[in-house]
């Protein structure tokens, strides 16, 4: 069994080693998918939903980060369709997040305001409803504010890769 | 989802929240990683089809302008 993959992205034919993710796949014929919750340092979480994708001729759509390319798909990453349903997911994270950009210390450096001033949203068309955490200060250098976070797990992801906290404390 | 059912049954409902649901219905299955996402959004897809009229008369009237 070989173990290199030949598939198409957006028409381009790819060759890459068995196991490579869509996403990785699709940067090595500079096809960028965007992306949210996916760090370049740790695993997929797959949390956001931003990077689906779409198999030619199925109306099933794939999350490009955790999915690895197999042989002959023939994938799409740009289709009014899947522009449609990110837009859709990436309103409903905007719709549980607070809407202080002007007032934030990541104004101008964040990420998810990137993605969303690419889609062009300055505000969704759903109503807001923000869970309303406390501040945690309780530590002495970090301040946290929970009603930011959009669960993109990058913190879990990184504190299992130290040995000192996550499932591999020792 | 739940939040715009919630608006119809209270009566402050209006066409756009049945077309929301229905577009948050759509993000759902296309985008979720497994089926439970991808059919938990069926019921209410279900009810919407089958007794539009129970929706569409509890729904605030569509504001007109005169000409």
């Amino acid at each position: 069994m070989s173990n290199t993959i030949h598939a198409t992205i957006n028409g381009l034919p790819v060759e890459v080693a068995k196991g490579t993710s869509i996403l990785d796949a699709a940067r090595l014929v500079h096809v960028r998918i965007p992306t949210l919750c996916k760090h370049p340092d740790l695993d997929a979480t797959a949390a956001c939903g931003i990077c689906i994708v779409q198999i030619k001729n199925s109306g099933k759509m794939l999350r490009a980060c955790c999915t690895a390319i197999e042989d002959k798909m023939d994938i799409f990453t740009e289709t009014p369709e899947i522009v449609e349903v990110r837009r859709s997911v990436l309103e409903l994270i905007l719709s549980r997040h607070p809407n202080e950009c002007l007032t934030c210390l990541r104004n101008q450096n964040c990420e998810l305001q990137s993605l969303a001033a690419d889609f062009d949203l300055t505000r969704t068309g759903l109503d807001p409803i923000v869970p309303q955490h406390p501040l945690d200060d309780s530590t002495h250098s970090i301040v946290l504010d929970s009603r930011k976070c959009i669960t993109c797990g990058r913190c879990i992801r990184c504190a299992s890769r130290t040995r000192t906290c996550g499932r591999s404390a020792s | 989802m739940l939040h715009l059912l919630n608006k119809i049954v209270e009566g402050k409902g209006t066409a756009e929240d049945i077309r929301t649901i229905r577009k948050v219905a759509k993000a759902m299955q296309k985008a979720s990683l497994c089926a439970l996402g991808q059919t938990a959004p069926n019921p209410t897809l279900s009810a919407i089809r089958h007794f539009e009229h129970e929706f569409t008369e509890r729904l605030l009237p569509v504001a007109t302008t005169k000409a």
